[in-house]
């Protein structure tokens, strides 16, 4: 019988072919684990005599490994044609021990707290009356009953948008990263104000898919507020770090999203009473100002009206002797005026008559008529000349007339 | 001020009585001031009360599918 002869890739390829694509799952130890491109994670998978390698795409990695960590990988063996290594395709990985959990956890928390995701500055508020719910949770779990079963003894008219998933196992960090781009996209759209993560207690294995990267990532990058309530109250997920509110369980959550009817119903009645007691409180200090200062009023104002009587009287009084005074006064006036008026016609007439005596005196003292009855003016250098004595001859004289004036020679004396 | 003062929502009716609680409690209000706020403030309790009254709430599941094998594609993408 011959031997089949093959080429490297035919060989390779025959190998492969014969292995098939099935897919495998192996436990055992991680040693030589690193990195490549960031892309790539390299590590080899050992117990006590015997090691495999193994190489998968980082982001396929729901947990941080580190060497010594016990694990069970998923994925298809071959023969990787380029490096003729047989090594395992791992396409995803379970954590299995307390210790390994632990340590992921650890480290996991330690990235993610140095890159701040943590930071309680970033911390948003719920709405404190929110409309609109959005809850990730699986819908057959006792957490979303819990959860529901508060909500609905605490408030109502909300509407809550729930996107089941699965809280444990491989597909849960997928469909919790999905859920969370699903309300960050049509959630926004539709208005959704928190959303809640939520999921009832367990192990660390249990509640492995809180402790994922990939979750707390998705928790810290939504635009909608996040509410966690994962576990007991003993444990604290990174999802829980990540979030805007750690609640300590799902029912916790719920009491930290929704008010309480009852307590608002007593705020809004101490609100009323407040606003109903001030505003007559306020009222009745209106009501006795009023009443005072209407009294003040009246009170000045009939102090007032009582001094305009007493002056108006007065006043009246002084009217009246005024008046009896003038009558007096006008009576004298008219005395007065009767006595001036005689006396003056009677000066009047007088003065007339010594007029009418002096114009008579007048008209027989006027020299013209003197002169008319024949009798001359002599005058000497303008002096009258009423005598002989003083005269020389020579000196030269006038001599006025009735109709004239001639001048003349003194020739004796 | 609310935007909507004729449909306020339940956190702008709340928002805006506690308002004007505090205003009563600050005691600086003259009165056809506080007779307006007064007459402003028992409506938005009307409409508080009312909203507390309501008792049902409605659940609406997103039929969104969350498979792996999206999941997976966009792995393969990347």
């Amino acid at each position: 019988m011959t031997e089949a002869l093959f080429s490297v890739s035919e060989f390779i390829e025959y190998i492969n072919i014969a292995i098939g694509r099935r897919r495998v799952s192996v436990s055992g130890e991680i040693s030589g684990y690193h990195l490549n491109q960031g892309k790539w994670a390299f590590f080899d998978l050992k117990d006590e005599e015997c090691k495999i390698g193994c190489f998968a795409l980082f982001w396929n990695l729901s947990a941080a490994l580190e060497d010594g960590m016990e694990v069970v990988v998923h994925g298809i063996p071959r023969i990787y044609p380029k490096s003729g290594k047989f090594s395992i395709m791992v396409d995803s990985i379970e954590l299995k021990g307390e210790g390994a959990l632990r340590r992921a956890y650890e480290l996991t928390k330690k990235k993610l707290e140095q890159e701040g995701l943590f930071d309680l500055g970033r911390k948003r508020e719920l709405p404190r009356f929110p409309e609109k719910l959005g809850i990730i949770a699986s819908r057959e779990s006792a957490a979303y009953t819990d959860f529901m079963r508060i909500v609905n003894a605490r408030w109502g008219g909300l509407i809550i948008v729930l996107v089941h998933v699965s809280v444990q196992g491989d597909a849960a960090v997928r469909e919790i990263v999905r859920a969370f781009e699903w309300f960050n996209t049509q959630g926004i759209q539709e208005h959704v104000e928190s959303i809640a993560l939520i999921r009832g207690g367990g192990s660390l294995e249990d509640l492995q898919a809180f402790n994922t990267e990939a979750v707390a990532r998705a928790v810290f990058g939504s635009r909608i507020p996040v509410i966690c309530g994962v576990g007991h109250e003993r444990d604290e997920s990174l999802a829980d770090y990540a979030a805007d509110v750690r609640a300590a369980t799902p029912t916790h959550a719920a009491m930290l999203m929704v008010p309480d009817r009852e307590e608002i119903g007593g705020v809004l009645s101490r609100h009323s009473s407040t606003m109903a007691r001030s505003f007559a409180h306020l009222c009745e200090w209106y009501t006795h100002h009023i009443a005072r200062a209407i009294s003040t009023l009246r009170a000045s104002t009939e102090e007032r009206l009582s001094t305009i009587e007493r002056t108006l009287s007065v006043f009246a009084q002084s009217g009246e002797r005024v008046r009896a005074r003038m009558t007096v006064l006008r009576e004298r006036c008219d005395q007065h005026a009767q006595a001036l008026s005689v006396h003056m016609h009677t000066q009047l007439a007088s003065t007339e008559q010594s007029l009418d005596f002096l114009s008579r005196t007048l008209h027989q003292m006027n020299p013209l008529t003197v002169l008319k009855r024949g009798y001359t003016i002599t005058k000497r250098k303008n002096t009258l000349v009423a005598r002989k004595k003083g005269l020389s001859v020579g000196d030269e004289l006038t001599i006025t007339f009735a109709d004239g004036t001639i001048a003349t020679h003194i020739r004796r004396v | 001020m609310i935007k909507t003062k004729n449909n306020p929502s339940f956190q702008e009716a709340f928002d805006e009585l506690e308002q004007i609680a505090e205003k009563f409690e600050g005691g600086t209000l003259d009165l056809d001031e506080s007779l307006a706020l007064y007459e402003r403030g028992l409506a938005l309790a009307q409409i508080c009360k009312q909203r507390l009254s309501s008792v049902e709430n409605r659940v609406k599941e997103i039929n969104a599918k969350f498979s792996p094998s999206l999941s997976s594609e966009e792995v393969e993408d990347a």
